[in-house]
């Protein structure tokens, strides 16, 4: 018999042989010194390695002394529970509904807030269009994910084949009608005064488009510059850096831009989202406004309601139904008219010339700089907030309780976290952003815009764990660390309160928790390059 | 009440072997105490899923190890070890004497060191056969490879090893000279 082999001689010493097969090796070993000497070098590196491994090394750590204590939370969930419902009626009736009565006045009857989240109402109308486009990069999406997880349990070709298969089938089924016309990254796009295109016309990634012509259709774009001078039967939604409306608008107008020319007429309604808009005097909006900007100009015809959330208004125009206006300044010019009711909340009062012709007594609300104490509302909306965060922590905790311990770890490395937390804090939007401008990103922008948003709120927790932490010393159990979540909420809410200095407090948890928080997702993707490279992390 | 001691009882007798285990399975200590934690969360749920004709302990470590290799495995660790290589492992005789030369006078400290820069789941093999003691059958079991292919795991994982500890040996050399 020739040497045996290592495997063979690991399997015996580990009593894995069948008995015949033992039997022989064993009978091989007493005559050959070679195999002998092979055997006993394995179990003497078996021995070095049960040593090593069963070495008291390390000690138990403190955190983990005590047994992970689950029955002492139901009191959490309890006080939770309650305070969540009666978070969600404040909201509701605080807040969402009142919303709701505003944008009906606005012109949006019909459009509720639930359908125009939906992608139902018509803010969103026009993506229909797209949802072949949509559609195929969802599916893909989808079956890179089917493939990912059925990879582990499917042999490999399997699973290609089958998931392939499935994409393949649902491409091929037949598409629906009327798509419409898309074009894709060019640098400008004009639509000469002649041409007509009888049909929604989408232009993506386009640097600058000009539109002389018709469009028989809505008009989609995303791009840096959008001119309209033609005539657009449909609605216009448009995300751009510079936006001029000239022409004629049968729909309604969407905006998303950084400054808002019009000087044309909107047949519907218009939204607005920019950093300057103006409506000049030609401009004419056949139903309601609703604009959230930095600053505007609003001259020409509102038909109906105007809704306005403005750094910096000023007021020249006709509104046929009632203005209701946020704004920090803001100037009713002497040929401004207002046909309805006129509401204004602000700091300081607006400036209404004696010469504009308002139908009724305005209705000003100044601010209050400080929060009323003596108001019962004031307290229940503190437990409110307290609770808000409270249950967003308790959530965050014990779905994730590895990751949220590495987080506050994280937060209290006081340097790096607020290094990385200022980074994150500005980086995530403009990147974000800059994502969102090519539409093969777009998914990718919004997602991270949302995850920026979640860690935004969720940085007052970690902050709040370590405050806790810091002042009550580290916690041994579930208990122990939702009470000390509990307080230092508490403790940050009051802080935030704090004249001057608040603003200062809340800046500051949010960089530091969100430092935390891209500190533990750097740590735990080293670690896993670590793990997959080899290097020591021992 | 009663059952709180009870619990708290079993927590003092096997959380320092398990964070061992964890120590030695996971990449960092964070993530071993996180690990026992959750760990003992799922025994007590589990409680009454053990079977008292078995060992406590071995399923304690059974528990342990699910935990700790889909912990690696959601992390997307690399897997390094497929069925298509299993296969094509050499069927060598090495020699005794180098073996022995390697091993001789070796620190736990230092085979630890060497562990930590193995793969995972050879690091996981090794750990679940020579500190948890868990049967051919049982790491076949946790790891998801077939039982036949337990040996061949355990074999690659010894020579990744001793890589290893040459490779440690060699930098320390060199860092004395």
């Amino acid at each position: 018999m020739s040497h045996v082999d290592e495997m063979t001689c690991l399997l015996y010493l580990e009593g894995q042989l069948e008995r015949p097969r033992a039997l022989e090796l064993s009978a091989h070993v007493e005559g050959c010194g070679e195999c002998r000497a092979l055997l006993h070098a394995l179990e003497r590196e078996s021995r070095l390695l049960v040593g090593a491994l069963v070495e008291e090394d390390e000690a138990l750590p403190a955190r983990i002394a005590a047994p992970p204590a689950r029955g002492a939370t139901p009191w959490a969930w309890i006080v939770s529970f309650g305070l969540a419902a009666a978070g969600a009626y404040t909201l509701w009736t605080g807040i969402i509904e009142p919303w709701q009565q505003q944008m009906s006045q606005a012109g949006f009857e019909g459009t509720n807030l639930l359908t125009l989240v939906l992608f139902r109402g018509a803010l969103w109308k026009g993506w229909g269009d797209m949802l072949n486009l949509l559609q195929v990069v969802a599916l893909a999406t989808l079956g890179i994910v089917t493939f990912s997880l059925l990879r582990r349990s499917w042999r490999r070709w399997t699973t290609i084949a089958v998931v392939m298969g499935a994409v393949a089938g649902v491409l091929l089924l037949p598409p629906q009608a009327g798509a419409a016309e898309i074009r894709h990254k060019a640098e400008a796009y004009v639509l000469a005064k002649d041409e007509v295109i009888k049909n929604d016309l989408i232009l993506l990634g386009t640097a600058n488009g000009r539109i002389d012509g018709t469009v028989e259709g809505d008009l989609i774009f995303f791009g840096r510059s959008l001119e309209v001078n033609g005539h657009v039967t449909g609605d216009i939604i448009g995300f751009a850096q510079l936006c001029e409306i000239n022409g004629t608008v049968d729909g309604n107008l969407r905006i998303v831009a950084n400054t808002l020319l019009v000087r044309g007429p909107v047949s519907k309604n218009v939204t607005v989202f920019a950093e300057h808009a103006s409506f000049k005097d030609k401009s004419q909006v056949g139903g309601g406004a609703m604009l959230f900007a930095g600053d505007a100009t609003l001259g020409g015809r509102i038909n109906r309601d105007l809704l306005g959330f403005i750094k910096s208004s000023t007021l020249e125009s006709y509104v046929g139904g009632d203005v209701s206006m946020r704004s920090t300044r803001m100037t009713v010019s002497s040929n401004a008219e207002v046909a309805g009711k006129f509401t204004y909340r602000g700091p300081v009062r607006p400036d209404i010339s004696p010469q504009a012709k308002l139908a009724s007594p305005p209705e000003i609300h100044i601010d209050q700089r400080r929060p009323e104490y003596a108001s019962p509302r004031f307290y229940w909306h503190f437990a409110l907030q307290w609770g808000a965060g409270f249950i967003f922590g308790l959530v965050v905790f014990l779905l994730m309780p590895g990751f949220f311990h590495e987080v506050v770890r994280s937060s209290s490395r006081y340097g790096p976290a607020l290094g990385f937390g200022a980074l994150t804090l500005f980086a995530i939007p403009i990147l974000a952003v800059i994502a969102c401008i090519t539409i093969v990103g777009l998914a990718v922008g919004i997602g991270a815009l949302l995850l920026w948003i979640v860690a935004l709120y969720s940085a007052q927790v970690f902050v709040s764990v370590w405050l806790g932490e810091t002042l009550l010393g580290p916690s041994s159990g579930t208990g122990g660390t939702i009470g000390r979540m509990a307080l230092g909420i508490l403790i940050y809410k009051v802080a935030r309160l704090l004249p001057y200095i608040g603003p200062f407090v809340v800046l500051g948890t949010i960089i530091l928790g969100m430092g935390g928080i891209a500190l533990a997702l750097y740590n735990r993707t080293r670690s896993q390059t670590a793990m997959a490279a080899g290097p020591a992390a021992a | 009440m009663g059952s709180n001691e009870a619990w708290g009882e079993l927590y003092r007798l096997h959380a320092a072997q398990i964070f061992r285990f964890c120590r030695r399975a996971l990449p960092s200590r964070e993530d071993a105490e996180d690990a026992t934690m959750e760990i003992f969360l799922k025994v007590r749920e589990k409680l009454h899923q053990y079977d008292a004709s078995r060992p406590f302990t071995a399923w304690l470590y059974k528990v342990a190890a699910n935990h700790c290799w889909d912990l690696l495995r959601r992390r997307r660790v690399r897997q390094d070890l497929e069925t298509a290589d299993v296969d094509e492992l050499p069927l060598e005789h090495p020699d005794p004497g180098q073996l022995e030369q390697l091993i001789v006078e070796r620190s736990g400290q230092e085979v630890r060191r060497a562990l930590g820069r193995l793969p995972a789941r050879s690091r996981m093999a090794l750990v679940l056969r020579y500190y948890s003691d868990l049967s051919y059958d049982e790491i076949a079991d946790s790891l998801g490879v077939r039982r036949a292919f337990v040996g061949v795991v355990l074999l690659r994982a010894r020579h990744q090893l001793r890589d290893a500890l040459l490779e440690g040996g060699a930098a320390r050399a060199a860092g004395a000279t």
